[in-house]
């Protein structure tokens, strides 16, 4: 057992580092022809597989694009095949796509039962994966898409404010003749004041066929209604919250949404600005604060296919913040805040391969999941949430054309 | 409408039945167990699309009795311009034979040559997994020279098990894979 666990460990290892083979066949690509795309641009999916006509490829090159082009959220399957070419030796690659449909969702309906602090008692609760995205995705001229929806975004970070907006945007492919990539949306936040429309950025280069710099700005601008309290000041809540974040990124995963194999490796600085007004109380002064927050972020996952309808998931993260408050009081003052997990995944399909062969799953999932979190000197925190948290979650999980529905629950101690 | 039920069972059960080809014939061959596969595998439209790509097939036998674990590989890509199959064969200690074959009749001919998948003669049972993946995992050598480099799984049973996890690892969607329960012949 042992011998087989430094053996798959080394295997990880080596699977990152594999080098080309000189002995393996080469192909030289006359023409690339994109064949069942629809409503997805050919040009999009031609940058996106890294390949161009006139070169040539190894079968791993080949492979490499295949799972680039599996990866894209707007495409099903792939298939890649060859034909012959107007010469000797010349090569038309053929890539068979399926599409998604235009309009898409994604639900994550997972509730977790946890019982936690609630200053000298314990309250029930109930946490855990609640989003849901929908939308419409069409792709304009050679490289573009027009999308709108609506985005339930959460993050992990506790000093950022997350809640869901209403987006329309642009994302334009294949910039300056390269895999870099330019999305602009406009998003109204859903928040129970009244929201102002906020910009957010979002720009990826490509460093090599599976490494990405993605640049992503994103702000979010909250004006509330005006409150007049009897003999006191008249109150306007607003706050506005800028978010930058530059993330390194490897990936080699065979799926968007449900890997079953390959690694995916993220890393990078996260800035944050936020300004908020609001009313101390008894003093009934209106206390505005600045906030900014320095932080990293990383992430490291490696999914493994134990035989064809099962699959592993191992998962390690981690965040450092500093967030300085000004004006820092007693009460609110700055702080470190340190977040890790460390996940395990097991995830079986409920479909054959003939089943699977469009593109589609149907799945179980149970993750183990352990957290912890800490903030420095803030001595309320261990007064409403638990530290170090272990998790255990069940959910079903079906992919199709339309979407990805996921369902389940599970419980925290 | 029983009599209707009965009938639609009777066509369906030959129908299942054929679903799955019939279990690879596995026979004795100098103290080493060998497995020949169904031709049903390399009928199927599954397969023969993939055959026909240009592109190599990768067809990834894994023995397991218990937790042993030993495996195989046959590799087959159709050279457009040439015309011809040309076929690779990786047993399990690693021992295999390079071909050029030129017409589909040789190619199952070929294919119906038993493959060498473990070093001894198992006990009684022994379980048949075999994967077909798109592309080659002739390019993953480099990582198995690499790993028995690395110390401490350089002996002959943990070559066989390189293998098979580097089949499993080619980061490819599998086209078919089959699983079967086979008897060993007796010794």
């Amino acid at each position: 057992m042992k011998r087989f666990a430094t053996l798959i460990f080394v295997m990880l290892i080596a699977a990152a580092a594999l080098a080309q083979d000189a002995a393996s066949p080469r192909f030289s690509i006359e023409r690339i022809e994109v064949r069942n795309a629809k409503r997805v641009s050919t040009d999009v999916i031609l940058s996106e597989s890294g390949l161009r006509a006139g070169a040539q490829y190894s079968e791993s090159e080949l492979r490499d694009a295949s799972l680039r082009l599996s990866r894209l959220p707007f495409l099903l399957s792939v298939e890649f095949s060859l034909e012959k070419g107007s010469a000797r030796g010349l090569h038309v690659l053929v890539i068979t796509v399926s599409e998604t449909k235009p309009f898409f969702y994604q639900l994550d309906i997972r509730p977790v039962f946890q019982t936690k602090p609630l200053l000298d008692s314990q309250a029930d609760t109930f946490t855990g994966e609640n989003d849901l995205s929908l939308g419409f995705r069409w792709f304009v001229g050679r490289r573009g898409a027009i999308h709108a929806g609506l985005q339930n975004r959460r993050d992990h970070r506790e000093y950022t404010e997350s809640s869901g907006a209403l987006v329309v945007g642009y994302t334009q492919y294949d910039l300056f003749g390269t895999r870099a990539f330019a999305a602009f949306n406009l998003k109204r936040p859903f928040v129970p004041d009244d929201a102002s429309i906020s910009p957010q950025f979002v720009a990826g280069i490509p460093l090599s066929l599976n490494q990405t710099l993605t640049l992503d700005y994103d702000e979010t601008r909250v004006v509330g209604s005006t409150i007049n309290f009897v003999d006191g000041p008249e109150f306007q809540r607003n706050s506005t919250q800028r978010l930058l974040a530059l993330t390194w990124s490897y990936n080699t995963t065979n799926q968007p949404v449900l890997p079953t194999k390959g690694v995916i490796i993220s890393a990078g600085p996260v800035l944050s600005w936020a300004d908020r007004n609001f009313l101390s109380f008894p003093s009934q002064n209106i206390v505005r604060l600045h906030e900014h927050t320095f932080g990293v972020d990383a992430r490291a996952a490696r999914y493994f296919e134990l035989s064809d309808r099962d699959s592993v998931s191992g998962v390690v993260e981690t965040s450092l913040a500093r967030v300085i408050r000004d004006p820092s009081t007693p009460d609110l003052h700055s702080y470190n805040w340190r977040f890790g997990a460390v996940q395990a995944g097991y995830s079986h399909s409920l479909w054959s391969h003939e089943e699977r062969a469009g593109g589609g799953d149907s799945r179980i999932e149970v993750l183990l999941r352990a957290t912890t979190r800490a903030v420095d000197g803030y001595p309320y925190y261990s007064n409403y949430d638990i530290p170090n948290t272990a998790q255990i979650s069940a959910s079903w999980v079906r992919r199709s054309s339309w979407g990805t529905i996921r369902l389940g629950g599970g419980y925290a101690w | 409408m029983v009599r209707r039920c009965c009938a639609l069972l009777l066509l369906l059960v030959p129908a299942l039945a054929f679903a799955q080809p019939r279990p690879p014939a596995v026979a004795l061959q100098n103290g080493a167990l060998t497995a020949t596969l169904p031709l049903e595998v390399l009928n199927d439209s599954a397969v023969r699309k993939q055959l026909g790509s240009g592109l190599t097939t990768t067809f990834l036998i894994i023995a397991r009795e218990g937790k042993a674990l030993s495996a195989a590989r046959l590799e087959v890509r159709y050279d457009l311009w040439d015309e011809v199959w040309l076929v690779r064969r990786i047993e399990f200690d690693r021992r295999g034979d390079v071909q050029r074959v030129t017409s589909r009749e040789a190619l199952e001919a070929w294919w119906r040559g038993p493959v060498r998948l473990i070093a001894r003669a198992p006990r009684s049972r022994l379980q048949i997994e075999l994967t077909v993946l798109p592309f080659s995992a002739a390019e993953e050598e480099d990582a198995r020279q690499w790993i028995a480099k690395s110390g401490g799984v350089g002996t002959a049973n943990s070559g066989s098990l390189v293998d098979a996890l580097i089949g499993t690892t080619i980061s490819a969607k599998p086209i078919v894979s089959y699983r079967w329960d086979v008897e060993v012949p007796a010794r």
